[in-house]
């Protein structure tokens, strides 16, 4: 599912990337950015420890779940077309497994199979970008396309070696709508290896923070006003050991030769684009991957259903929608949600 | 007396190729090309050669669990196994990958996916009874490898050339590429990859 995640902002203190202060790191990856700060006074040799950890969990999360190379280990695992069991990576099976999870708790919300569902509305590897111009496939060529999909068609298991079966020989993965989270936490766990216990994570807005931020307190974010052009914040978080990620569409809305606004984030259950007044979703979960697979499914679930999960589950969440009069933004959050938000921050209408 | 000619009457070829003699240099040659062009068609579609590659995991080390990874030795011996076979098979990539599911039979068969962008099929222990069938059945024209144990890789190459080979326990060193001409002669041919095992096992039996 590839719905883009929020770019949210950070809010650091002054005097990172001394010497003596905090370590910043950011650069290129997935087709979007990262950045990385580390709370503490480093040697030299020490930041280059962390820039290099860094690298090597990038590159091999790319190696394993890029959809945009032929030669990674999920472009291997789409090519399969036998019904026999594949042999996987250690982090290929955590990340469907992960993915599943998230699958059958929201009743297929989220769907890591809908790779030919995405490549019939255009949205897939293929696509041509948010500038084109998008042709709404026909309900025949939806059909067809919810015909090769279904996470509980992609059978996993844990034996002696990890491997998954596709009862469709034809089945395609993508897993935009969890690699960036995913890749957050390994880099967390990278950080941990290396003793470091104050730092935050981000890539292409999934953001993961454990500890505390330069000058004491929990690390500070803000879930932006989600408009297309605007970067401004709506709702300050305060977050410590806890990841945040926000799902999306206004910037990357498709239009048709008509003009109508499609999302990217399509519903697996009716091969659909999600519609309604719903702009943005901000989930917090202590995994970063859990958090950017949930906050597409509750995209798709909208915020009627979406809140009530929530609810009953105890996960923080909040749904930000366009007001009816197109004034303004409607803020709707789970209980849960309300422990996050930065004090003196609560906006009215939660 | 005026002789007249029936056009209506039928004509035997000859008689009208004497009539046409400017079409028979034509119609031979385009009556040969047909002919090539259809024998092409049935030997590219019937007359295919299958070949198998079966690769012995390399040395695995010791596991209360009993699912090995491989010793350092064993990750150094399979380390070029990718390039070898790429060299060896020349103008043919490896289609279908297979290998057994334990840990030094997948970390073995790992080279090779990489190098040829290969997910791997993964066989249980029920699988190997059928593999011959389903290779010939399946793969037929294709490059197969696979990667097994000394105990299920000399049945598999038995079942597709008809030849009995024996793999040690210690031949970690070992392929065989069985390669099945159609029409002709199937035949088995053995190499060896990375240290000799068998005479490195000697040697350190000797020290």
């Amino acid at each position: 599912m590839p719905a883009t995640s929020v770019l949210m902002a950070f809010v650091v203190l002054a005097g990172c990337g001394s010497p003596t202060g905090p370590a910043q790191f950011a650069g290129a990856t997935m087709g979007t950015t990262y950045h990385v700060t580390v709370n503490a006074a480093d040697t030299p040799a020490r930041r280059e420890a962390v820039q290099a950890a860094i690298d090597t969990v990038l590159r091999e999360v790319d190696r394993t779940l890029s959809t945009y190379r032929d030669d990674s280990e999920l472009a291997r695992l789409n090519r399969a077309a036998s019904r026999d069991w594949i042999s996987v990576s250690p982090e290929l099976w955590q990340v469907l497994q992960q993915a599943r999870q998230v699958s059958l708790a929201t009743g297929g919300a989220f769907d890591i199979t809908v790779a030919p569902l995405l490549d019939a509305w255009g949205f897939g590897a293929a696509a041509t970008g948010p500038g084109a111009v998008l042709v709404p496939p026909t309900s025949l060529q939806i059909e067809q396309a919810l015909q090769a999909i279904g996470h509980g068609r992609l059978e996993l298991r844990d034996t002696t070696t990890p491997a998954v079966r596709k009862a469709v020989p034809g089945m395609r993965l993508t897993v935009d709508g969890i690699a960036p989270g995913h890749a957050v936490d390994r880099i967390a766990t990278a950080l941990d290896a290396l003793h470091y216990r104050d730092y935050i994570v981000e890539i292409g807005g999934e953001v993961r923070a454990r500890g505390e931020r330069p000058g004491g307190g929990a690390w500070r974010i803000a879930v932006e006003v989600p408009r297309a052009l605007a970067r401004e914040p709506l709702v300050g978080l305060r977050l410590r050991d806890m990841a945040v990620s926000t799902s999306g569409d206004y910037r990357d809305a498709r239009i048709d030769a008509a003009g109508r606004a499609y999302s990217h984030t399509l519903d697996p259950r009716t091969g659909r684009p999600v519609e309604g007044a719903l702009a943005s979703v901000t989930v917090l979960d202590p995994l970063a991957a859990r958090a950017d697979a949930l906050a597409t499914a509750l995209t798709v679930m909208g915020t009627g259903p979406g809140l009530r999960w929530a609810t009953a589950h105890g996960v923080p969440v909040l749904f930000v929608e366009r007001r009816d009069d197109g004034d303004g933004w409607q803020l709707r959050a789970s209980p849960a949600f309300a422990a996050w938000i930065e004090p003196g921050d609560l906006p009215d209408s939660l | 007396m005026t002789c007249l000619i029936r056009y209506d009457a039928p004509m035997d070829p000859l008689t009208k190729l004497r009539r046409r003699p400017f079409m028979a240099p034509l119609l031979i040659p385009l009556l040969g090309v047909l002919m090539a062009a259809a024998g092409f068609y049935w030997l590219g579609t019937w007359a295919k050669t299958t070949v198998v590659v079966l690769v012995r995991h390399a040395e695995a080390g010791e596991s209360a669990s009993g699912d090995p990874d491989l010793t350092a030795a064993g990750e150094k011996r399979v380390a070029g196994l990718g390039t070898l076979l790429n060299d060896v098979l020349a103008d043919r990539k490896v289609d279908y990958l297979y290998a057994a599911d334990t840990r030094r039979a997948q970390q073995s068969a790992a080279p090779v996916a990489n190098e040829f962008k290969l997910p791997i099929n993964v066989l249980a222990s029920s699988d190997w009874s059928g593999l011959a069938a389903r290779i010939k059945r399946e793969h037929r024209g294709k490059t197969v490898a696979v990667v097994g144990y000394a105990t299920t890789l000399p049945g598999v190459i038995s079942q597709l050339s008809g030849h009995d080979v024996v793999m040690t326990d210690d031949e970690f060193d070992a392929i065989y590429i069985v390669v099945m001409p159609s029409p002709g002669e199937t035949r088995v041919l053995r190499l060896r990859h990375g240290a000799p095992a068998v005479a490195a096992r000697a040697e350190s039996a000797s020290r």
